[in-house]
């Protein structure tokens, strides 16, 4: 009994000196993400749950509406009349992740096209860890629902491996497949961690247990995607490998089936008379520094048609050493300036194009 | 197979099992250390296993003839069994390629079973030379080879060039093989020691082989005698917790060296290595003093694993490292650094060069031919060679001027001497770090802008970097000093003790680099 006594005080110990340690030595940002399983397959946010998430630089308050959507309004599924609406897809960066609700994307745009006399809802179903699969299937199965006049799909750099990883596509002769009807990584365990109000307490204030969980998912991560990179570059044609030489043949496949979805996801928001585009988020790689991977990875014409657009000149235009754009001691989320600068270019852009005109 | 590879730790949690198994059985645990160091080494790239089996023929085969004996007649042909196997290995991948090195591993075996005859029947005296002879040449000639070859005629074709000459060289596309340079010396160490007298060699292969390719340190040594861990592979090792606990502990610490601290440091020293130009003065002192302690932890960090290592299998390997950077002189310097090369280097050329024994000039120069070819053991480049001749300058420096013999006859009072400690130490320190920039600079166009560049100190955010990922090494090496043992947390309280081991632990799991990089001493 006294040496099961001991144990227990030498492992409270243990764990007391990892927080002390983390706290001192490599603060870890206190992002929890409560994501359930939707009825087809994926996550969605959970209904109805509101946390904190906290790192060195801000605390906000997450509050998602009883259709997992990151707002204090609900929403009917028909449209308002002499409204628009604009339904986002996306993962943290969309849904605002490291900012209030009212500094998000989603919420400044209506803002800026209800000022601008536009009347217009934006509904965001961006939920974290999204990839353009995920995206793709959001938008079928819930999206459409919302009757909207443009989609918007955001892109980051992060979206190919994610695609590949979560192998709900795969590209089989030339032509774009569903693969696995599901894809929920670890959802269930979260499902029953979080009945525990335990557990809640440490994904929402224990920086210890966000380190190592951080720590951990990034080398499972590493080594699932090294593992699908593997099976896609078998299915890779040579014809493909040859028309962009640059690229490792694993990652070539990754755009290749991306670009694929993306088209996917044009072609059924035009059948239900939406209009599409694709908003990156570029890669930020200093205060003063990002990089657009879209002229990289994407050919001018296919840039026209998926209509991709980028705010990276606006980004190094503004940008300047006393100015963050990005959070840089949590995940590198947008900052209420990044996201002001990034609904700023997205105004112009939609007015240029004339999405909303009618 | 990297000591921090998942692939490592798979390998080792499977030899071990066996090796325990084998406890009570001498001859099968030298042969399954044989085998294993043989996977491990051919992880790599398998061709290169002919290489070291080419050296452990040549020395086991001429030190017998060294004190007049001769393989026997089984053993000849299991010797010749040996090479075919390499010959096979390396044919394995490409046989179109490679089939025609068994014509030249061919004309070896041949060629060294006449020679070998031949050589039987000489005198004493001539025997023994023309033995010794054929070991360096072998030895040499396939470090001189695979290391040395193309960088010799790069500059020779730059040489010819400067006088006007165009000299179409042929240039090999050559590989080196990993830690050529560190199995290369310590089969030689034996043979010659041998030679000298001063061991006998073993007859039996398989615990001769299994010595000289001993996984832990095969690939980046420490560069072991023959006088010292050849006998370990013919007593039975006994494996004791005690032996375990306390080699696990060097394994966890020169794993914190290598991937926390010197794989933190090296993005800050590279980027700023490679553009020097545009940093500031602050900055590129920085690099250099990330340089300094990312090269001293990666490379004691692998001697910490490999005696940790050796250790939980029952063996006893020497320490590299004695903690280099508070040498008041370089000297001293040399005493702790990479202790296993220099002393190789004092006893096998420097001695052999007359040492100290004549004049001061001559003293001079041997100092400055020792440390010359010590520099170019690292590599086949002349930033290396600088860096041996600028190692060889301060020796000379420091003994023109007496200050170690000072040192030893100082009569000042002990506070005095401590002062005066520091301030050697502080000279030192900076002269080290000189020394890495000549080492680790690519050209001698970016040691120009190191120099020109540091006017100023001044602070930059990348010393804040270097200070986090070193205090926790100060601090261990305070403790070092203080308790005058390199493995302190056997004489600390044990709370003090499991609070720097959680420390580690901890620091290994949330501080280790992202991006895993290759052991520097690899490449030498």
């Amino acid at each position: 009994m006294k040496k099961i006594l001991y144990l227990i005080l030498a492992l409270c110990y243990c764990l007391l000196f990892g927080e002390f340690f983390v706290r001192l030595f490599s603060p870890a940002p206190l992002l929890p993400r409560y994501v359930t399983a939707a009825p087809y397959g994926i996550r969605i946010n959970v209904p109805h749950a509101h946390y904190w998430q906290t790192t060195p630089e801000v605390q906000v308050q997450l509050r998602i509406n009883s259709q997992g959507i990151r707002s204090d309004l609900e929403y009917t599924y028909d449209k308002p009349k002499d409204q628009c609406r604009i339904l986002l897809l996306g993962d943290s960066f969309f849904m605002g992740y490291e900012v209030d609700l009212t500094d998000s994307f989603a919420y400044l745009l209506e803002q800026k096209l209800n000022a601008e006399g536009v009347p217009c809802q934006v509904i965001n179903l961006a939920v974290s860890g999204y990839g353009t699969a995920e995206m793709l299937i959001a938008l079928e199965q819930e999206g459409l629902k919302y009757q909207p006049d443009l989609v918007i799909f955001q892109w980051h750099i992060t979206d190919p491996d994610d695609n590949v990883r979560s192998a709900l596509f795969r590209i089989k002769d030339g032509e774009l497949v569903r693969l696995h009807s599901t894809y929920l990584p670890a959802v269930k365990l979260s499902d029953w961690l979080s009945q525990f109000t335990l557990y809640r307490w440490l994904i929402e204030n224990c920086q210890l247990y966000a380190a190592l969980r951080e720590t951990a998912a990034a080398r499972i991560k590493s080594f699932l995607a090294s593992l699908r990179k593997r099976q896609g570059e078998a299915a890779i044609s040579k014809t493909t490998a040859a028309e962009s030489p640059n690229l490792p043949q694993a990652t070539e496949y990754a755009l290749r089936l991306s670009t694929r979805l993306l088209q996917e996801a044009k072609r059924i928001s035009n059948a239900h008379q939406a209009q599409f585009c694709v908003l990156e988020i570029p890669d930020r790689l200093g205060r003063t520094k990002f990089r657009s991977h879209i002229t990289e990875f994407f050919t001018p014409q296919l840039r026209q048609e998926l209509q991709i657009l980028t705010p990276l000149p606006m980004f190094e235009a503004t940008s300047s050493p006393a100015l963050k754009l990005y959070y840089e001691k949590g995940h590198f989320h947008l900052t209420p300036e990044g996201n002001r600068l990034l609904t700023e270019y997205f105004g112009s852009e939609l007015k240029k194009a004339g999405w909303l005109n009618h | 197979m990297l000591f921090n590879s998942y692939i490592f730790a798979i390998f080792f949690a499977l030899f071990l099992p066996l090796y325990v198994l084998l406890r009570h059985r001498l001859q099968a645990q030298n042969l399954l250390i044989l085998i294993a160091s043989y996977i491990f080494y051919g992880w790599w790239d398998e061709r290169f296993l002919i290489l070291i089996m080419i050296s452990t023929v040549t020395d086991f085969v001429t030190a017998l003839g060294l004190v007049n004996q001769k393989p026997s007649l089984r053993q000849g042909l299991g010797l010749t069994a040996f090479l075919l196997l390499g010959a096979t290995l390396l044919s394995l991948r490409t046989w179109d390629q490679t089939a025609w090195t068994l014509i030249p591993l061919f004309i070896f075996v041949a060629g060294g079973w006449f020679l070998h005859r031949y050589l039987m029947t000489l005198e004493d005296h001539t025997r023994r030379k023309a033995f010794i002879f054929v070991t360096i040449i072998t030895n040499l000639g396939l470090l001189g080879f695979f290391k040395y070859f193309n960088f010799f005629i790069d500059s020779f074709q730059q040489s010819a060039a400067l006088l006007g000459w165009q000299v179409d060289a042929v240039t090999l596309n050559i590989v080196l093989p990993v830690g050529i340079s560190f199995y290369t010396f310590q089969t030689m160490s034996y043979t010659i020691d041998v030679y000298r007298g001063q061991f006998q060699p073993t007859r039996n292969f398989i615990e001769f082989s299994a010595f000289l390719v001993f996984f832990p340190q095969l690939v980046a040594g420490p560069i072991e005698r023959a006088s010292h861990l050849l006998p370990q592979f013919q007593r039975l090792r006994v494996l004791q917790w005690d032996a375990i606990r306390t080699g696990t502990w060097l394994c966890i610490w020169g794993l914190y060296k290598k991937i926390v601290i010197a794989d933190n440091l090296a993005p800050l020293a590279n980027r700023i290595f490679t553009d020097p130009s545009a940093a500031s003065s602050g900055e590129l002192i920085a690099a250099i003093l990330a340089f300094t302690f990312q090269i001293y932890c990666d490379f004691s960090g692998y001697s910490d694993m490999a005696r940790g290592l050796s250790r939980m299998l029952g063996f006893d390997i020497m320490v590299n490292f004695n903690l280099p950077y508070i040498a008041r002189t370089p000297t001293e310097f040399w005493r702790r650094w990479h202790i296993s090369l220099s002393t190789w280097l004092r006893d096998y050329l420097y001695i052999s060069l007359g040492g100290n024994r004549y004049s001061a000039l001559l003293t001079y120069r041997n100092l400055m031919i020792t440390m010359l070819l010590g520099g170019l053991w690292h590599g086949a480049a002349w930033n290396y060679v600088l860096w041996g001749a600028y190692q060889g300058f301060i020796l000379v420096l420091y003994r023109l001027f007496h200050i170690d013999t000072w040192i030893a006859q100082r009569q000042s009072s002990l506070v005095v001497q401590r002062l005066q400690d520091l301030a050697l130490i502080a000279i030192m320190f900076i002269l080290i770090c000189l020394g890495w920039l000549l080492f680790r600079a690519p050209s001698l166009q970016v040691i120009g802008t190191f120099i020109a560049g540091m006017n100023s100190l001044e602070y930059v955010p990348q010393l804040t970097t270097v200070a986090f990922y070193i205090w926790p090494l100060l601090t261990y090496q305070a403790l070092q000093l203080w308790r005058g043992n390199l493995e302190p947390l056997t004489q600390v309280p044990w709370f003090l003790r499991f609070n720097v081991q959680l420390f580690v632990v901890y620091s290994l799991l949330l501080l280790a680099s992202k991006g895993g990089q290759q052991f520097i001493y690899f490449n030498f």
